[in-house]
């Protein structure tokens, strides 16, 4: 591989969607991306992760417009219910490709 | 990436934690001893009442162990989700094989009583206890298949376990004229249900109120 391709295929590590790429943050948008919604409760028992780092998670993760966190009744009891917006999937979809190009493009 | 980020493996993973609460075990196998008492109505037919009394009582409390356990119990500890369009034509087209199942259990129900009341239409080339035999066959196997089929569509492996010693204990119950094989059977499946219950418990603790709505 020449030198300029290979600086081409770091730089576009740059690129790599960072909300998405941290690990913790990867888990929960593929866990929703295979769901319709969940839960806090749910999420929390998949992933393993505490209370508050998932909160803080979701929190970057609705700020940026990737997953929607609806506030609502089921009976009398309060629920929340997380799902992964458009964007989000449409952001994780690109992840997904990019990450997948960027690795079959490494030499072995 | 496709080995730590398997979509399917995480989807299934997901959906088949509703099944490790043991729930589904402890209400088939109290199903499966409460119809037994069907079975040990004396050939004399005395309190006959009584013993189907208690089995409609038993039945009625299985399932009441098992709607109000996933709501009050399971439901809380591993949280609520709705799964994807693929999840949701899989239950369609199970509900569908399962109603096959009613009409041809039922179909089989009507005709025995046809039988019992009038008699068979022809005189039957089989002997008494061929004829047990053909019809512990056909119990056990529209029983135990019934299960081994709604397993399959819920990813409920256990279910394979129960669909067999459901099947058997019916076919050896009405083949033996013996209520014992039967309500093995029930044993077999609820007590391994109750120690994955009691596992499941330990496991999964009440997350506190405020959790469940992402406010800590």
């Amino acid at each position: 591989m020449a030198a300029s391709e290979m600086s081409d295929s770091l730089a576009a590590l740059t690129d790599i969607d960072r909300l998405i790429h941290e690990p913790a943050r990867l888990q929960i948008v593929a866990l929703l991306y295979v769901l319709e919604s969940a839960d806090f409760v749910f999420i929390s028992q998949q992933t393993g992760f505490t209370w508050g780092n998932l909160s803080a998670h979701i929190t970057k993760l609705e700020d940026g417009g990737y997953v929607k966190v609806e506030k609502g009744y089921k009976g009398k009891r309060p629920q929340t219910m997380l799902s992964l917006t458009a964007k989000g999937r449409k952001a994780f979809n690109a992840y997904r490709q990019s990450m997948k190009q960027m690795l079959d493009d490494l030499p072995e | 990436m496709s080995q730590n980020l398997d979509l399917k493996a995480i989807e299934q993973k997901a959906f088949r934690s509703f099944h490790q609460d043991g729930l589904l075990d402890i209400y088939i196998g109290a199903l499966t001893l409460a119809i037994s008492l069907f079975f040990a109505i004396p050939e004399s037919g005395e309190r006959e009442g009584v013993y189907m009394g208690f089995a409609l009582l038993g039945v009625a409390i299985a399932f009441a162990i098992f709607q109000l356990g996933k709501k009050f119990i399971t439901t809380p500890r591993l949280g609520q989700v709705r799964f994807g369009p693929e999840r949701q034509r899989r239950k369609v087209t199970m509900m569908w094989v399962m109603g096959g199942f009613v009409l041809v259990t039922f179909g089989v129900f009507l005709y025995s009583i046809y039988v019992w009341k009038v008699g068979l239409p022809v005189p039957s080339p089989l002997s008494a206890s061929l004829e047990r035999s053909l019809v512990a066959l056909i119990a056990g196997l529209i029983s135990g298949a019934s299960v081994i089929v709604k397993s399959y569509f819920m990813e409920f492996v256990r279910g394979y376990y129960i669909g067999f010693a459901l099947g058997f204990g019916l076919f050896f119950t009405i083949l033996l004229n013996s209520v014992i094989p039967v309500i093995a059977a029930g044993a077999l499946i609820l007590l391994p249900g109750l120690v994955i219950f009691v596992n499941f418990l330990r496991q999964h603790p009440l997350p506190p109120q405020e959790a469940r709505h992402g406010s800590l």
